[in-house]
């Protein structure tokens, strides 16, 4: 991609990554900021997804708030070879909303990485013994969240 | 939280419509108006459960870098730590975690070179022991869609 689209599509990127405004017709300000109609905000939209720069157009919830209290993030010690499979299994779990593989270091062996909701602690245990069954994983360290000091989406407008 | 309330909400994190008015196609599915979403999902974003209905994106297509940095800082500098840290606009996310690292980051910015700068500058600060990065080889899942 030149230098010129990508500038172009980070500037469709910087406009189109604002919170929708909750109004019968939610685009609208976009496509007044980009000098596009509304249709053309949706198209453009379709397209992003198309081809993967937008994962999708959804709602985000305070997960906390929504009475997912109990999180914790759960690293795995498993293979290379084996962290595809292992990261399928982790992914089917509803509970388990973000997992990925991550570099690791001879001190800190762990590659594959589950984000874990519950409602309570009971529940988050019972989430991470079926998430360890199913990943089978060498070793496990469970880290809880304590506390959440920040929580935002990437905000592009500085980079342009 | 109302059984409506719970419908609306898995409805809107799994499949908004890409529409001119999304609202209404959202309510049909609810069997309620454009008008009732619409003061449903503003109610729920006032009590704080939901905190935005939006496109996201997948930065790095864009050529943005993005790294979870995991620290190890004493707990008398925690605070002070997350502070700093979360004051950086491209921190988007920043917790305390029980475990041998316990303050957690995300990082996204231009690139890899301003990521080792910002982690080197954060290393340097009081309390901080050790600081590591742990950038993504492969993303399995990016749901964040939970069953309310």
């Amino acid at each position: 991609m030149s230098r010129r689209a990508r500038k172009a599509e980070r500037l469709l990127a910087s406009v189109l990554s604002a919170p929708l405004p909750l109004a019968a017709e939610p685009f609208a300000v976009a496509a007044e900021r980009l000098g596009m109609s509304q249709q053309g905000v949706v198209d453009a939209l379709a397209g992003l997804i198309r081809r993967g720069v937008v994962r999708r157009v959804a709602g985000i919830l305070k997960h906390d708030k929504a009475g997912f209290r109990s999180n914790a993030m759960v690293a795995f010690l498993v293979p290379p070879r084996l962290c595809k499979k292992a990261g399928a299994a982790a992914a089917a779990f509803p509970f388990v909303t973000h997992c990925y593989w991550r570099k690791s270091y001879p001190d800190w062996p762990y590659t594959l990485y589950a984000m874990v909701h519950a409602k309570s602690k009971t529940e988050l245990k019972r989430n991470i013994a079926s998430l360890k069954a199913a990943v089978q994983g060498k070793d496990m360290l469970v880290l809880p969240t304590v506390k959440e000091f920040k929580k935002t989406s990437f905000d592009s407008r500085a980079s342009l | 939280m109302t059984p409506l309330e719970r419908r609306l909400l898995n409805e809107v994190q799994k499949d908004f419509p890409l529409q001119i008015r999304p609202f209404r196609s959202l309510g049909k599915r609810l069997g309620i108006s454009e008008k009732r979403c619409i003061s449903l999902l503003g109610a729920l974003t006032e009590r704080g459960i939901l905190r935005a209905i939006k496109p996201v994106f997948a930065w790095k297509k864009l050529g943005f870098e993005s790294v979870l940095v995991g620290m190890e800082v004493d707990d008398s500098s925690v605070t002070a730590v997350a502070d700093v840290v979360g004051r950086a606009p491209g921190v988007t996310h920043n917790y305390l975690r029980k475990g041998p690292l316990n303050l957690w980051f995300t990082f996204t910015c231009e690139s890899k070179r301003d990521a080792s700068h910002f982690v080197k500058a954060v290393r340097a600060l009081p309390g901080v022991k050790r600081c590591r990065k742990f950038p993504s080889l492969a993303i399995y899942k990016i749901g964040l869609v939970l069953d309310v």
